[in-house]
């Protein structure tokens, strides 16, 4: 308790100074009082859902130059719609949700918080109807809802501020904050190591309730993950998906156990198929 | 008599060449664990067969939870999640896709094409010192749907809202 209690007020201490105290003391508990931040989530202060969205938006901005993004207009609103529509089933849907679909040949999808989701080209073109694109965007969807990658950002950035003795509050307001700009940078580096397994399988099952609250087959997504199963692993355009996320199978494991129970019910729930072909005909016969 | 047997030829015909394009089109799939083939994709449909784990099959379609397979000579339905893809090479569900894909690849390779959508993979590495590009980003926010649109959306295909709620990692209510 009293060791705990000392912690927690280093911890205080580092939150509320921009200088690193000198004593030799302070220095001996650094190291278990970064063990203590992880769990320690109290000590991270949340930002306001404008900071989220300010934040989101630097992420969104360099994920952009990733590629460009896909020309077809049709494909875009498509998957705009598809989206927004699942995020109204959420518990943020007045979030500036928006979706963007890259041209890449890469099969994946990042969300960054504050409600921008982007989507490959790469996958779009794996998926076979609406059911499975809306289950994609679900489980990104549900990344921002459960705001995996903004818990995952302000607690990187807190240890990083920790060892260079920055403040640990993380204020977004300025957007020419430099701690803002480390934070997103930080921040859009973590897309290329991923997020805790956890998350990953959260947003599984967070994705498939969203599915099915928006009416669709919520199949979708273990469809999706399935024809990711049957992808080699060294095919190109897909390492980074399999490096950052659990092994489809064990995604799928997951899903069994949970849609096993009582998603028959949703047999009847439509997979929108004609539409999505409809719409992503011109992309397939460009390929 | 005679009509009927042409007629029972046709069909047989026909069944060949449906079983030749759909062998083609075809993604291959293991049992993973033993589960029972039905005539129909519901649960209480007659079961035409256990089948055994590891037993090999092709999947034709989906219906829901339900995959339409072949299993050596029989056609029927079984549960999508108690089947494993394996992983191919150039492995895609819809194989028709999966054919061109890996065509455009080639000529890609081959016409010395150096737009960003070739067939180099992202890394850990293409996310460090990303700079921003606010231009992209500026397109993307005028890509937004708002509510009502996606609500028409939604209406045109007939979507209907559930209740579900979360689920935790067993499968019970969070």
């Amino acid at each position: 308790m009293k060791t705990s209690g000392r912690i927690s007020l280093i911890l205080a201490g580092l939150l509320c100074t921009t200088h690193l105290a000198a004593e030799p003391q302070f220095k001996l508990d650094l190291g278990k009082a970064f063990q203590t931040l992880k769990s320690a989530k109290s000590a991270i202060v949340p930002l306001t859902e404008e900071e989220e969205i300010a934040l989101g938006q630097g992420v969104a901005s360099n994920l952009m130059s990733l590629a460009p993004l896909l020309a077809d207009q049709e494909v875009q609103t498509y998957v705009n719609r598809v989206g927004r529509w699942i995020s109204l089933h959420s518990e943020r849907p007045d979030l500036p949700w928006t979706f963007a679909v890259l041209d890449h040949e890469d099969i994946n999808a990042f969300a960054a918080p504050g409600g921008y989701i982007v989507l490959t080209k790469g996958m779009l073109l794996k998926l076979r109807s609406e059911a499975e694109l809306a289950g994609v965007l679900a489980h990104e969807i549900a990344h921002i809802v459960r705001k995996h990658h903004l818990n995952a950002i302000q607690s990187s950035n807190a240890k990083i501020a920790a060892k260079e003795g920055l403040s640990l509050v993380m204020d977004a307001k300025g957007k020419t904050d430099e701690r803002l700009l480390k934070a997103i940078s930080a921040g859009t580096e973590m897309y290329g190591r991923g997020l805790d397994k956890d998350d990953e399988f959260e947003s599984d099952r967070v994705g498939v309730v969203l599915a099915a609250r928006s009416g669709y087959d919520p199949f979708g997504l273990p469809a999706a993950l399935q024809t990711l199963q049957g992808i080699t692993s060294d095919s190109s355009g897909f390492q980074l998906m399999l490096e950052t996320h659990p092994k489809p199978s064990d995604r799928l494991n997951q899903l069994d156990r949970i849609m096993s129970k009582d998603f028959e019910r949703f047999d009847s729930l439509p997979d929108v198929r004609n539409r999505f072909e409809r719409i992503t005909s011109r992309l397939r016969s460009a390929k | 008599m005679k009509r009927q047997h042409r007629h029972f030829l046709f069909l047989c015909a026909l069944a060949t060449l449906s079983l030749n394009v759909s062998a083609q089109n075809a993604d291959k799939a293991t049992v993973a664990r033993s589960a029972e083939l039905k005539a129909q994709p519901f649960s209480d449909a007659a079961t035409l067969k256990t089948l055994a784990e590891n037993q090999k099959l092709d999947v034709l379609s989906r219906k829901a939870s339900w995959m339409e397979v072949r299993a050596q000579d029989m056609t029927g339905w079984v549960k999508m999640l108690s089947l494993r893809f394996d992983a191919r090479a150039e492995s895609v569900s819809n194989s028709d896709n999966s054919a061109k894909s890996f065509l455009s690849l080639v000529k890609t390779g081959s016409s010395g094409s150096t737009t960003t959508t070739g067939a180099k993979g992202w890394s850990k590495e293409s996310f460090a010192n990303l700079s921003p590009n606010p231009d992209r980003f500026e397109k993307m926010k005028q890509l937004s749907s708002n509510k009502s649109d996606a609500d028409a959306f939604a209406k045109q295909e007939n979507l209907k809202e559930q209740e579900q709620a979360y689920l935790n990692a067993k499968g019970g209510a969070q």
